[in-house]
């Protein structure tokens, strides 16, 4: 985890020519293009914060705290926040439980299938969130869903013993979509840990459980309390759950008041875009205080830096007989977050609209949606722009985190330091708030540049996603950077190679297992994004993940269901092809330590 | 102070009815005027003209309800340049538009001096007068004579489908009743509340739904007492399942989950197409019964006007009915052609029930108005309020 020291030093202040040339000392390029994406980062932040001030229309130079007092209502305080920070704790709980003991398991055990199993769940990333709700009220509705029946009917119970409508349904299925991110977050510092203290634990006698609790989890407690805060504000920000299972007014949280705002579900209520400001900072605001305590974490990392990740193999630990019990665990993540599911999707794709199983709906069975997938995909143009969406952004992301990570972490020019915290702003913000800043930055681009193709474009969203992303592609891009010692640069220099060729021949080959880990699941999550792209909607830019959800919101959830049995499929078989080529995916080490 | 204020409704309400007859009886005497003036070669030439200009332009994009899906959309568009000979008119089609936010999106476009984002939107009847106020929509001139030329059934009809508040600036293609829909598996019609003031009884709790919008729940102060009626949403809000869109509410249903919800009726015709047996009845309020029309609009500022008027005025035509009932099964019971609309119609008459609108009389719309006072604004947070927390 130690910094490495730059080759370059500043020599003297004085701008002359070449002055800029000798200030960043060939990292001129690196350090435009970090500078760049965090001011768009900032611009984008201000205007939400400008808006939230705005009580008129996006265009108007009006300021007041008209906002600020229609949204803090006594909803916000016995409701909206409360129902806000349970999910928030709710679906930490849920990842963890999956989570951590997944990691061990997968990354420390004998466990059969290891391979296969961590495939399994790089492949559960891209059931989308929004899918796998639709799937858990068919079996856990408490009227009608068929596992709530089923143990009614063993138990003789009365009453349901399950509602997935409730908070803690929300944070259930949030917590089965972020169980991944955890996993892959804990499975770096996991694999690389040095199993010398924990050998000497055992020498000394300690029992394994009393070498797992104060040797193993002590080490791991960065990593731990790093993924626990980056899933509370992810879990804070997504709004697609929660609007599925809490409505938009039973168990509103911030995430769904600040979509209501920006588009009211029917009627002819006012569209307040200053509203959704104000919700959008309210959301960014315990998440910059999780932010802070995130970084104030990776401070303290260096006390628990015992290893390098090189040169080391971790202990395996021997699970013996219960080998498949721990096998059964991972099946039983699998089957609540993917399978069950997604078999119930499978049903309702076959039906001309929701039935509950039985020998009459069987008879309905047929592949009449299937039939229609090319119309259920929305066209060619839909196709394009999802692969122009998803590839662009990774590049971008990638380009980026690239660029603001080399001068932070290789070099020691100024500001880099607020080039980090910057870049890792986006996070604390939701997407729905940058999607509603640049959907204002949009309209005003088009008052004053109408030739520019960026409102109700694919490349708005492009926009919107390399923002949002880029604090989780800048933490890849430091951990990969850490790990490269400064000889490698130095041999380059001294070679007589430049800066950015050293760079590309150089630095680029040895990260880019990294990058190409960061890029696909960059790729991944902004495939099954939906928020950002629905808010950004135009008659030409339609994507495939808005195309599901338009296909819910207006009650065609046979045909949802087709869609997603089909895109779910397509893209499964793709990720396990690239794995196949790469052997990479699922490693996941790079993003562990950051 | 009281009595000025009083004073000063009454001089708005009376100010609004004036205007509303002034408008109805000036567009009556207009269409009758032109009616005599005009020749049928006049108007067939204008005709020529606006195909004209939309061949010219080329191009055409619009939004439709999203129950129409691509492939309805793609046969709408298809028969849409059929029938005046557009082969080569590209038509962009959007299927995800028509909320309340994107009628003020569209507002924000206007006011912003941009270009709008499509040349035809869709909205229901309320959204569309608030953009004509705010002057983002076009009104289609001559359009009388044009819909003559377009469609026979459409033009005698005319009143109906584009009434005078909107007159000229909105075209009704489907029509939206509120119905009382149930699961015959969990409740029998002779169980049914049968009023809006029994739907809130506690013997119905959690059996139904409601959506997050007020707009059925704004309808009432024309049958009831205004605090009396906001007593009754209150009742609503303490005894509802959930509070879901009517899309997530008919999903619910048909699981069993509810045992009904107020929705718009033609969801029934929907579900029943798709399965003669699906389990889904259609009832009716015996005390208001309300009526929203789905009206398309031209933007103004579009880039292809001529193509956006032309489809505007065609989408209230039979040919145009037919294909939004078969694929989105919305009826058009002003136009009464097809198998939907006469299937509602004839459930209508049945029970004798004449569906209301904000735009059926003067009364009515003042009322609708009122909801734009101070006044009006605070009983309707007090409605949303009801509705939403049962207080």
């Amino acid at each position: 985890m130690e910094r490495v020291h730059p080759l370059q030093r500043l020599e003297g202040t004085a701008w002359t020519s070449g002055a800029w040339e000798k200030f960043a000392g060939g990292n001129a390029a690196a350090y435009f293009f970090a500078w760049l994406i965090c001011i768009a980062v900032l611009a984008v932040s201000l205007v939400i914060f400008w808006a939230s001030f705005n009580p008129g229309r996006p265009f108007e130079l009006r300021l007041g705290l008209d906002n600020y007092i229609k949204t803090l209502d006594s909803a916000l305080f016995t409701q909206v926040i409360p129902n806000t920070i349970l999910v928030g704790l709710g679906t930490v709980i849920t990842v963890l439980f999956f989570g951590f003991p997944l990691a061990w398991l997968l990354n420390r055990t004998n466990m059969p299938m290891r391979a296969f199993c961590i495939s399994l769940i790089a492949v559960s990333v891209i059931v989308p969130g929004l899918v796998k709700a639709m799937g858990w009220i068919i079996l856990l509705s408490p009227q009608v869903g068929l596992i709530n029946q089923f143990l009614m009917s063993i138990f003789q119970l009365e009453q349901a013993l399950f509602d997935i409508n409730s908070i803690g349904g929300i944070a259930f299925i949030q917590g089965l979509m972020l169980t991944p991110t955890l996993f892959f977050l804990l499975s770096g510092p996991m694999r690389s840990m040095d199993p010398a203290l924990e050998e000497a634990a055992a020498v000394a006698g300690a029992s394994a459980w009393r070498s797992a609790r104060w040797i193993t989890l002590a080490l791991l407690r960065p990593a731990v309390l790093g993924g626990i805060i980056y899933t509370f504000m992810t879990a804070i920000a997504i709004f697609e759950v929660a609007a599925l299972l809490g409505g938009f007014a039973d168990r509103p949280v911030l995430a769904t008041r600040l979509y209501v705002a920006v588009r009211p579900p029917a009627g002819f209520a006012a569209v307040n875009y200053g509203i959704a400001g104000v919700y959008g900072l309210l959301i960014t605001g315990p998440s910059l205080l999780a932010l802070y305590f995130y970084f104030r974490t990776l401070q303290q990392s260096h006390r628990y830096a015992v290893v390098t990740g090189k040169g080391y193999r971790p202990k395996t630990y021997d699970l013996g007989k219960f080998r498949y019990v721990g096998l059964l665990f991972v099946l039983l993540y699998m089957s609540l977050a993917v399978f069950l599911p997604l078999l119930v999707l499978v049903w309702l794709s076959l039906l001309p609209s929701v039935r509950m199983p039985s020998s009459q709906a069987l008879s309905l069975v047929s592949l009449q949606w299937y039939e229609d997938i090319f119309f259920l995909i929305g066209g060619f143009e839909v196709v394009r722009n999802t692969l122009v969406l998803v590839v662009t952004t990774s590049v971008l992301v990638l380009f980026f985190s690239f660029m603001v990570s080399w001068v932070v972490v290789r070099t020691r020019l100024p500001g880099r330091q607020a080039l980090d915290t910057i870049a890792m702003l986006p996070h604390a913000i939701p997407g729905l708030a940058f999607a509603f800043g640049l959907l204002i930055l949009g309209i005003l681009g088009v008052r004053w540049f109408p030739w520019l193709p960026f409102y109700n474009t694919v490349w708005i969203m492009v926009a919107a996603n390399v923002l949002n992303r880029l604090s989780y592609g800048t933490r890849i891009t430091n951990a990969a950077f850490i790990q490269i010692g400064q000889e490698l640069e130095d041999a380059a220099a001294v070679c007589g190679a430049r800066k950015w060729m050293t760079m590309l021949r150089v630095i680029v080959p040895l990260v880019g297992s990294a990058l190409a880990f960061a890029g696909l699941w960059t790729a991944l999550l902004v495939f099954r994004e939906v928020s950002i792209p629905l808010l950004l909607l135009g008659p030409n830019n339609k994507v495939l993940a808005t195309q599901i959800w338009v296909l819910w919101e207006s009650g065609h959830v046979a045909q949802a269901s087709a869609l997603s049995v089909v895109l779910i499929s397509v893209m499964a078989v793709l990720l396990l092809v690239i794995q196949r080529l790469t052997g990479r995916i699922g490693a996941g080490q790079q993003i562990a330590s950051s | 102070m009281r009595d000025s204020k009083r004073y000063l409704r009454a001089l708005f309400a009376a100010i609004v009815a004036t205007s509303f007859l002034l408008a109805v009886g000036a567009g009556r005497s207009r269409a009758q005027g032109k009616q005599a003036a005009d020749s049928r070669a006049t108007v067939s030439q204008s005709m020529k003209q606006l195909v004209d200009g939309a061949r010219r332009e080329g191009r055409l994009t619009l939004s439709l309800v999203s129950s129409q899906g691509a492939k309805g959309g793609k046969a709408l568009g298809d028969a849409f340049k059929r029938r005046f000979g557009l082969d080569n008119m590209s038509v962009t089609i959007d299927l995800s538009r028509g909320s309340a936010g994107d009628a003020h999106k569209a507002i924000a476009e206007h006011e912003a001096g941009i270009t709008p984002s499509f040349d035809v939107r869709y909205f229901v009847d309320e959204a569309v007068l608030l953009l004509k106020e705010a002057r983002a929509i076009k009104r289609i001139d001559n359009w009388e004579m044009l819909l003559k030329d377009i469609n026979l059934k459409a033009y005698e009809a005319r009143n109906k489908l584009s009434p005078a508040p909107f007159d000229g600036f909105g075209f009704t293609f489907a029509t939206r009743t509120d119905a009382l829909l149930y699961n015959p598996k969990r409740i029998s019609e002779k169980d049914l509340p049968k009023t809006r003031i029994e739907y809130g009884h506690a013997k119905y709790k959690g059996m139904y739904s409601l959506p997050p919008w007020i707009t059925t729940a704004m309808f009432g102060i024309l049958k009831y007492d205004k605090s009396e009626w906001l007593d009754t949403v209150r009742s609503w809000g303490r005894n509802k399942g959930h509070m879901l869109t009517f899309a997530a509410g008919i999903e619910r249903l048909l699981l069993g989950e509810l045992s009904f919800l107020y929705a718009n009726a033609y969801y029934y015709f929907e579900q029943k197409a798709l399965d003669p047996n699906t389990p889904i009845g259609l009832s009716f309020f015996q005390d208001i019964t309300n009526l929203h029309r789905a009206m398309n609009v031209v933007l103004e500022g579009s880039r292809h006007p001529n193509a956006a008027s032309l489809f505007t005025l065609w989408s209230t035509s039979e040919e145009a009915s037919l294909l939004f009932q078969e694929h989105a099964s919305h009826p058009n019971i002003y136009l009464g052609t097809g198998r939907i609309s006469h299937g509602e119609l004839s459930e209508l008459q049945k029970r004798r029930i004449d569906p209301i609108t904000w735009f059926d009389s003067p009364k009515n719309l003042s009322a609708f108005l009122w909801y734009e006072t101070a006044e009006g604004k605070s009983y309707g947070q007090a409605l949303d309020r009801a509705q939403r927390e049962g207080k």
